[in-house]
């Protein structure tokens, strides 16, 4: 192949290189600099994280939540009569956005209530932080606005009160460690 | 025949055949199975105990703690709101609080703790209040309010307080339930432990017992053993005992009769040369054969008593068995004839390394035993080479009634007789097989038997081959050729039993020797100055008194000064006495003596 045949080559992959090239920058511009939080905020990550918007800790409104990357889950819990479509950030997403670099998260509830999980959990099931149910709003009402869902529907190993436990009802807190 | 059942077959194996052994191994098989019922046992027990302890963590009380307390924060902001009416900022936590617990007390009866709880009044009592409370506050706080009065916020808080005691009572007995529960655990977890202490000693205790139980048994059969090899010990000593009682008995008896025997076949020949009336002498010739077979039977007898003290001696060295086969001939060649049958030898030329005489003596009752079986035909003796040309296999082999295979391992066997039930004295006693395989297993030489009924016999005996042949013709088998040559000596004849004496005499002088014929030593030693010196002694070897005959030859031999030709004859030929005769450098011959042989002795020595 001669230098005229890799030049036209590299013509018509233009778009590509330039799509990295300003791609790359756009998610180093993200992961470096976390802007603040302009709404209500419903969740606060704190511990081992790189990235942070209010003194030790990360905080999201709905409107930072929403900007992660998406995802859904279909299941049936033992809270609902039927089985639902959980929308919102997976886990990985988040932890993704805070630069989170620990072996366990602990989760805290408005109500109090505290559990850690291990860091497979986000590997092998992908949780993520239900913001809408059926393409509801959750509310405190409806056991939002944030709700960790696991996909129970997808694995059988988690169909146990254990992983019951982990999924927060009203999460407000994830600390790291 | 039908199929053996597994079953059986299993049981039969060799290890299950002893009932011991069958013991142990259910024994065994109970433990195991025991040891595994133990163990599930015990499992379940596990698992029981931790469900329980589980279920007593639970913590119940807490689930309805939490929703007092959120129900105390709501309160707590509505009391804000009238401390402060018109203050907006404080609304959303109202709004938060209210539904907080509104969402919780709403799956109250979903989660486990409430599963519990459920159909108690209390929590019935509860549950109605809270949804009748619901129902009323909802206008108000379903969604966040822009504004709340503190007339509402009042309203709001009266009925609160009366739910919130229908919830404190839920805690209460949650709170009781639980400690059910944990008491319930607790003594759960009591019984479990105990359970276990009990199985796990009773597996204790049974693994001792069994322990106890199969040293005990090892133990018990390690005696029997040992009362068994004691047993057997004895038993074999008493064998033993009887074999050398028996042996005993046999070489006295043969020795005693001998006495006898002797004296007769003396007499006998004398009555053959003295009777000239032809009917007395086919009288005579008869009791003649009688004799003779009495002679052999006592020789067998004796041979067996003496094989039978296992310390007879082998003198291995070459000989021809040409020797063998001419003196056997010579022997044997009237039997045959009498019988009409054929006894060929067929003429060898190999020298064979064994002991002449034994193998004689094997030959001999081999072949006279190939005879007395054959009615007709041929009985052969051949040699053979073997063993690629290192031993020769030496057969006899007639055309007689044989033996069938269930005796064949038999006849070997003392006293055993094929074709004899009757015990008849001319086909002998059954001795002669066993002396032959006694001396075959003293001297190594394999022996083999191939027979069938009516197809005849074939004994061989296996010798090896001489490695190098001698240059001078050893000792050969003098066969009792007659010499008619009359010889005139003086002889002396010492021997203590009258009857033997006057019968020795008597022959001697028919054969043309001058005889003088004393009872003792000491009388031989008198006549000796009388009389002149004898050319030849004869002695028994046992005289009555205190010296026996070859202690007489040498006291006599130092009265002349000269070395006077001496011969020593004995019902007594043990090996001993056979070694002593053989020191001194004479000739020992047993009784009792065939005349023949005492002939063509005496010949010899009166020519020396």
């Amino acid at each position: 192949m001669n230098i005229q045949s890799k030049l036209s080559v590299m013509k018509r992959c233009r778009p590509v290189f330039l799509s990295m090239f300003f791609g790359s920058l756009v998610l180093s511009a993200n992961a470096q600099t976390l802007r603040k939080p302009s709404g209500t905020v419903l969740l606060t990550v704190s511990g081992l994280i790189s990235q942070r918007n209010a003194g030790d800790a990360a905080q999201f409104d709905a409107a930072m939540l929403n900007a992660l990357p998406a995802s859904q889950i279909v299941t049936k819990t033992p809270w609902h009569t039927a089985a639902a479509r959980f929308a919102g950030p997976s886990l990985k997403a988040l932890f993704n956005a805070v630069g989170a670099k620990g072996t366990s998260f602990r989760l805290t509830a408005q109500d109090r209530y505290e559990v850690s999980i291990p860091l497979e959990d986000v590997d092998s099931f992908g949780p993520i932080l239900a913001l809408r149910m059926d393409a509801k709003e959750l509310t405190i009402r409806s056991r939002g606005p944030v709700l960790l869902m696991y996909p129970f529907d997808g694995y059988a190993q988690i169909d146990t009160d254990v992983y019951y436990g982990r999924s927060v009802w009203q999460l407000i807190s994830i600390v790291v460690e | 025949m039908a199929e053996v059942p597994p079953s059986g077959r299993f049981l039969s194996l060799p290890y299950f055949k002893d009932r011991s052994h069958r013991f142990i191994a259910t024994l065994a098989c109970a433990m195991l199975v025991m040891v595994c019922a133990v163990g599930w046992f015990q499992y379940e027990q596990i698992d029981r105990i931790t469900l329980t302890s589980v279920k007593g963590k639970d913590n119940i009380v807490w689930d309805f703690y939490k929703l007092e307390i959120l129900l105390i924060d709501y309160q707590a902001a509505l009391r804000e709101v009238i401390a402060h009416p018109g203050k907006r900022a404080l609304l959303p936590t109202v709004y938060q609080d209210y539904n907080l617990f509104v969402s919780q007390i709403q799956t109250a009866d979903i989660v486990s703790s409430g599963q519990i709880m459920n159909g108690r009044l209390s929590f019935k009592t509860a549950v109605a209040m809270a949804g009748d409370y619901i129902q009323s506050a909802d206008i108000y706080l379903e969604s966040e309010p822009s504004t709340l009065d503190a007339h509402v916020a009042i309203a709001l808080l009266e009925p609160s307080i009366a739910l919130r005691a229908a919830l404190h009572k839920v805690v209460l007995e949650a709170y009781q339930v639980e400690n059910f529960r944990a008491t319930q655990s607790l003594k759960e977890t009591r019984r479990f432990t105990f359970l276990y202490g009990v199985s796990s000693f009773f597996l204790v205790v049974l693994a001792l017992a069994t322990g106890i139980l199969t040293l005990r048994r090892f133990v018990l059969n390690d005696r029997l053993q040992f009362e068994r090899a004691e047993l057997l010990r004895e038993k074999k000593e008493a064998a033993e005992a009887a074999n050398k009682a028996k042996a005993r008995f046999l070489s006295s008896a043969s020795h005693d009769l001998r006495q006898p025997a002797h004296a007769l076949g003396l007499f006998m020949e004398r009555i053959e040369q003295v009777s000239d009336d032809p009917q007395s002498k086919e009288l005579v010739a008869h009791a003649m054969s009688a004799v003779r077979e009495m002679q052999d039977m006592l020789d067998s007898m004796f041979d067996l008593s003496q094989l039978d003290s296992d310390s007879a001696p082998t003198k291995v060295r070459a000989f021809a068995i040409q020797d063998v086969f001419e003196s056997l001939c010579s022997v044997l060649e009237s039997d045959a004839a009498t019988k009409g049958l054929r006894l060929r030898f067929r003429p060898s030329e190999v020298w064979l390394q064994s002991d002449a005489s034994l193998l004689h003596r094997i030959l001999l009752n081999l072949v006279s035993n190939a005879i007395r079986y054959t009615d007709r035909g041929t009985v052969l003796v051949a040699c053979r080479p073997s063993r690629a040309g290192t031993h020769v296999r030496i057969e006899v082999r007639d055309s007689g009634i044989g033996i069938a295979a269930e005796h064949q391992d038999k006849v070997f066997q003392e006293y055993y007789q094929v074709a004899n039930p009757q015990r008849d004295r001319r086909f002998g006693m059954g001795v002669g097989l066993s002396v032959v395989e006694r001396c075959c297993r003293l001297l190594k030489h394999p022996l083999t038997l191939r027979s069938g009924p009516g197809a005849g016999t074939r004994i061989t005996v296996e010798v090896p081959l001489a490695q190098s042949i001698p240059e001078t013709e050893c000792h050969t088998f003098s066969s009792n050729q007659m010499n008619d040559v009359r010889i005139s000596a003086h002889v002396l004849l010492i021997e203590d039993d009258k009857m033997c004496r006057v019968a020795l005499a008597g022959l001697l002088e028919s054969w043309g020797y001058s005889v003088l014929a004393v009872e003792s030593a000491k009388m031989a030693v008198e006549q000796f100055h009388t009389q002149a010196p004898p050319a030849i002694i004869i002695s028994d070897f046992r005289l009555g008194g205190e010296t026996n005959g070859m202690e007489a030859i040498r006291l006599l031999r130092a009265l002349t000064g000269r070395e006077v030709a001496a011969c020593l004859i004995s019902g007594d030929t043990s090996h001993e006495v056979q070694q002593l005769v053989k020191a001194a450098g004479l000739t020992l011959l047993s009784k009792p003596v065939r005349p023949g042989k005492l002939r063509s002795l005496l010949r010899h020595l009166a020519l020396k």
